[in-house]
């Protein structure tokens, strides 16, 4: 653990994640406005030492609405991650240590979400249950299972052959204890990598969702819904645009980088897993 | 060994198929509204029964859910999806031809893509642990990390409102080169820096290989054997790279071509969403699903075909 945090690229990209959560957590005591405020008198006003990254077209500070804003992008990431990691990895270690016809049918269902390119099944999911947070995340733990389940279904196929576990078997240990006590805790470090860069990319998708108008609403500050809100000002206001994607950009750079930090520090073999580009 | 591989691997698109079919199909289901009631409703609010229960007789939507679905599979075979029920037109038509525009925007995105990429990967891997190769690692983490619409939008700001060299939106018929820079340079971009990261490692690979050595050792000049032993062979996994390029450009063409007013597949899928056009978003997913399982599909055959030392997990 110590050892991971003298890598100079974890510990940077850590402290920038720190910074954005805990700009999240107390936006509510750091924000100068309230972000319901709206000032119609100082509507679309540029940067300024009273609003520092400028007002939008009803007036709002961008500034409090980018701190607000990191609640719903890191929210986001950190729930669609979790319950896709939960799910994508109970189906990919039971895919890959009972193997059969199991495997067949989860490595098949997974195949299947995988011939949608991820944007479109998302899309799909959400124009079909219609706008909003839930529905969105919905939508992109449809996408982001299918890498968990694979990386773990391949980890787990690793594991099975190592002597330990044969051993573990040969005593008598259940398959449940099997699992539980030898698969899993040596397939965290893949995963982990995994979803470090899965928060970057379900960050960077939810803000594209959102900026089409089919994510969050924009009453709430979101990234993707302030800009999507920018759209029609982007010549006469860039302010509108400029700072929700400089911040998008930041955070989920920070996961990225800090995933593939992890990806370097902990497992050379590990090199061979590039980066999902798939959004 | 191939013809087993190539079989297997074309047993295993059948149930892929069969699925995403039926996913396509049932996205009509779970939808909140009843599309013949939406379609039926007039813009002040209030729908006529008789006018909803002749729509859906009409399309077929009083039938049972399964023999909808083998009636649409069915017709979906032969290349018909239906029509749309705001325009009337021929889903399938449609598509196509958003598509073709789609896949021209790719062409030369790829293009851009591997131009950048290929250099860059190949003097990250030479430079191997040094600064230059931290520059291109980084560069690579930035361009997956910007989001695209974001990019779009500097670009226009940029190249069209600053210095006017390029238009800011449109389809200018879809031969006008100019139209197609912009996009096609916000996707081409995204899609490098993906690539550059494989071509580095894949490249390293090879430069450890004997065959480098023995090159070195016959006294072949470095650049002789950096080109044409080392580069020549790390360019085959590049191969499935293109395959997920495809992906990375189909995903990145809903945003790109809604705000460049691109007609392609993307800004389709987005305009029948926000239109609640169900029939042209079920076949626009529908084929959108069927061609990257396909591209993936020899992709994959073609990888293998030129590594035939490769061993692929028979179970996966």
């Amino acid at each position: 653990m110590i050892k991971l945090l003298k890598n100079r690229q974890i510990a940077l990209s850590l402290i920038i994640l720190g910074g954005l959560i805990f700009m999240a957590i107390f936006a509510g005591v750091l924000a100068p406005y309230d972000y319901t405020e709206k000032d119609l008198q100082n509507r679309l006003q540029p940067p300024s030492s009273n609003h520092l990254f400028g007002t939008d077209n009803l007036g709002r500070d961008i500034l409090t609405m980018v701190m607000y804003g990191a609640q719903a992008s890191l929210l986001v990431g950190f729930a669609v991650v979790s319950i896709s990691l939960a799910i994508g990895v109970m189906l990919g270690v039971l895919a890959g240590y009972y193997g059969g016809w199991l495997d067949e049918i989860i490595m098949r269902l997974t195949d299947s979400f995988l011939a949608f390119p991820s944007m479109f099944l998302a899309l799909a999911i959400t124009a079909f249950l219609g706008q909003g947070m839930e529905n969105m995340m919905l939508a992109l733990i449809a996408v982001e299972w299918t890498v968990f389940a694979r990386v773990a279904r391949g980890s787990t196929l690793d594991v099975k052959t190592k002597g330990y576990v044969r051993a573990s078997r040969w005593i008598g240990a259940s398959n449940a204890y099997v699992m539980i006590k030898h698969v899993l805790p040596n397939i965290i470090s893949p995963v982990l990598i995994m979803a470090s860069l899965g928060i970057g990319n379900v960050i960077l998708a939810a803000a594209g969702l959102s900026f089409l108008g089919l994510g969050v609403q924009p009453s709430t500050p979101e990234w993707g819904a302030m800009l999507n809100a920018g759209r029609t000002y982007f010549t006469t206001a860039p302010w509108l645009m400029l700072f929700p994607g400089l911040f998008i950009m930041i955070t989920v750079l920070a996961f990225n980088y800090f995933g593939d930090g992890l990806r370097d520090a902990l497992d050379q073999k590990m090199k061979n897993i590039e980066l999902e580009g798939r959004f | 060994m191939l013809n087993e591989y190539f079989i297997r691997r074309v047993l295993y698109l059948v149930p892929v198929l069969i699925f995403i079919s039926f996913m396509s199909f049932s996205l009509i289901y779970i939808a909140p509204g009843d599309p013949a009631e939406i379609m039926m409703t007039s813009p002040s609010g209030g729908y006529d029964e008789a006018a909803v229960e002749a729509f859906r007789i009409a399309h077929g939507l009083d039938q049972p859910f399964y023999i909808q679905y083998l009636n649409w599979i069915k017709n979906a075979a032969v290349g018909d999806f239906g029509y749309s029920y705001m325009s009337e037109q021929s889903v399938f038509e449609t598509v196509l031809n958003a598509f073709e525009n789609t896949l021209k925007l790719s062409v030369l995105a790829l293009a851009i893509a591997l131009v950048i990429a290929i250099p860059l990967g190949v003097v990250s891997a030479l430079k191997h642990n040094t600064i230059v190769d931290d520059a291109c690692r980084f560069g690579a983490l930035l361009g997956v990390s910007i989001p695209n619409f974001w990019q779009a939008y500097l670009m226009i700001i940029f190249f069209s409102v600053i210095i006017h060299w390029l238009p800011a939106s449109g389809f200018g018929h879809g031969t006008d080169i100019s139209y197609m820079i912009m996009p096609a340079a916000v996707l081409g971009t995204g899609s490098a820096a993906v690539m550059v990261r494989m071509i580095r490692s894949s490249m390293l690979d090879v430069m450890g290989k004997e065959y480098i050595q023995t090159a070195r050792g016959k006294g072949l000049s470095e650049k002789i054997v950096i080109i044409r032993h080392a580069l020549k062979n790390a360019l085959v996994p590049v191969i499935t790279v293109i395959g997920l390029s495809i992906g990375f450009l189909l995903n990145g063409s809903v945003v790109v071509e809604t705000i460049f007013g691109w007609s392609g597949i993307g800004n389709l899928v987005v305009d029948s969403i926000l239109s609640h056009d169900y029939m042209m978003v079920q076949g626009s997913v529908l084929f959108v699903a069927v061609i990257f399982l396909l591209i993936n599909f020899f992709v994959d055959l073609v990888y293998v075909w030129a590594n035939p030392e490769i061993r692929y997990d028979k179970t996966s």
